[in-house]
């Protein structure tokens, strides 16, 4: 019997966790007010990318099994960050729903690494209409009385709607990088963006806007009103152990106005920070079996 | 270099032609079941599918997969592999999607060929 690629991604090592710092912009200046933490599945293959992870865990109907496997890494990661710091953890909707123990387990979890659960953000994503709503409910209720914050992940997009807002009363909204990138030169994209900003002023929610990449797209979310900025303009995702010298730079950074000579330049500079594309499959050497019989 | 993906539940099997695909030059995924395989093709756009029909993961189901590549965005070339070689077996692979049917036991040359082949053709059904 062969190892399932379940299996692989359950195994020590399986999953690895990389972290994205979310921006907090006040006038002048630049502070990381938290990670994100980010999964990414065995090296070297396919299921390296997040999406491609997630679609297999949904399929397999593991998503509880693998968050909770996702979350234990990205803690133990990330424990020896600063203590100021906010730390993010995805979770589906679908596993609030079912996993009846996925709180306590995230509590006791965090409670190991000596990480405070007022650090804590759940980021609520989902892929699937149907979930458990009262089980769901209770879980987003016993987080809060915990201390732990709700965010409502890819809002704008996919099964993040007006219906999953009203349920979970998210303490902050995430935007899609769908309508942050080139906002710059999308009138409809910068409307919906201010519905969005309006809609989570009105509900008393904090507003993250994710994928920021170009310049111009930065000035049209802080012209928004939106302070805190998740994207490639500060840093794409890295292994926790490569996180601090970032920080320390993005902190150092001074914000542009309207000259907008953005962060870029002087991040890149800093080394190890050029965005480049996840997905960079290594193989090993290739066997050549001439005429081996198949079968 | 078009990318493949390799489907078969038997590890060593499955190995071995991955394995001898990329000493070809190609980029080669692998997948051990249904789900493995349909989230690959969800996110990857894939040039040829080679998958055996009889997988114990798969069972009866493996008919459907065939349908679910035939049917998906980036319409991979797509050569089944079986033990079965019945000319129902074969008509009903064909049916659902299949360009080839190549019947094991064969080899790795003999398979690297019908790659290469099927690789340089129109959308034909194949029958070898």
């Amino acid at each position: 019997m062969s190892i399932s690629m379940l299996d692989k991604l359950l195994a020590p090592g399986g999953l690895r966790c990389y972290a994205q710092p979310i921006v907090h912009v006040c006038g002048n200046n630049c502070a990381v007010a938290s990670v994100e933490c980010l999964t990414r599945g065995p090296q070297g293959t396919p299921f390296e990318s997040p999406g491609v992870l997630f679609d297999y865990a949904r399929r397999k109907v593991a998503e509880s099994t693998v968050d909770r496997m996702a979350v234990a890494t990205a803690l133990a990661s990330v424990q020896s960050l600063p203590g100021n710091l906010g730390i993010s953890v995805n979770v589906h909707a679908s596993t609030l729903g079912r996993d009846a123990m996925f709180v306590d387990f995230l509590t006791e979890t965090a409670r190991q690494h000596g990480i405070e659960l007022f650090r804590l953000t759940v980021e609520v994503v989902e892929h699937s209409p149907v979930w458990n709503a009262t089980e769901f409910l209770r879980s987003l209720r016993l987080m809060r009385k915990l201390g732990i914050r709700v965010a409502l992940d890819d809002v704008g997009t996919g099964q993040s709607n007006y219906r999953m807002i009203l349920d979970a009363e998210p303490d902050c909204f995430k935007i899609d990088s769908y309508l942050v990138q080139k906002a710059h030169t999308d009138y409809k994209r910068r409307a919906m963006l201010a519905s969005i900003v309006q809609l989570a002023r009105d509900l008393g929610s904090s507003v993250v806007a994710e994928g920021v990449e170009m310049a111009a797209d930065l000035e049209v979310v802080l012209d928004l009103g939106i302070t805190l900025i998740q994207g490639y303009i500060f840093s794409r995702p890295l292994p926790v152990s490569k996180l601090s010298p970032i920080i320390a730079n993005i902190n150092a950074l001074p914000v542009p106005s309207s000259g907008r000579t953005l962060p870029f330049q002087r991040i890149h500079a800093a080394g190890d920070h050029i965005p480049q594309a996840v997905h960079q499959f290594e193989r090993s050497a290739a066997v050549l079996i001439p005429n081996r019989e198949i079968g | 270099m078009p990318r493949l993906l390799v489907i078969d539940d038997d590890a060593d099997l499955r190995t071995a032609v991955a394995e001898y695909l990329l000493s070809l030059g190609y980029e080669v995924d692998q997948a051990a079941e249904r789900e493995e395989a349909e989230a690959l093709l969800e996110h990857y756009a894939y040039s040829l599918v080679i998958t055996d029909i009889s997988l114990t993961e798969l069972g009866v189901e493996g008919f459907d997969l065939l349908k679910t590549i035939s049917n998906s965005n980036a319409r991979p070339k797509l050569i089944v592999m079986s033990g079965y070689s019945g000319p129902g077996h074969r008509e009903r692979a064909r049916q659902c999607g299949a360009d080839v049917f190549l019947q094991k036991p064969t080899s790795l040359v003999t398979l690297g060929e019908v790659v290469r082949t099927c690789l340089s053709l129109p959308g034909e059904q194949k029958e070898l």
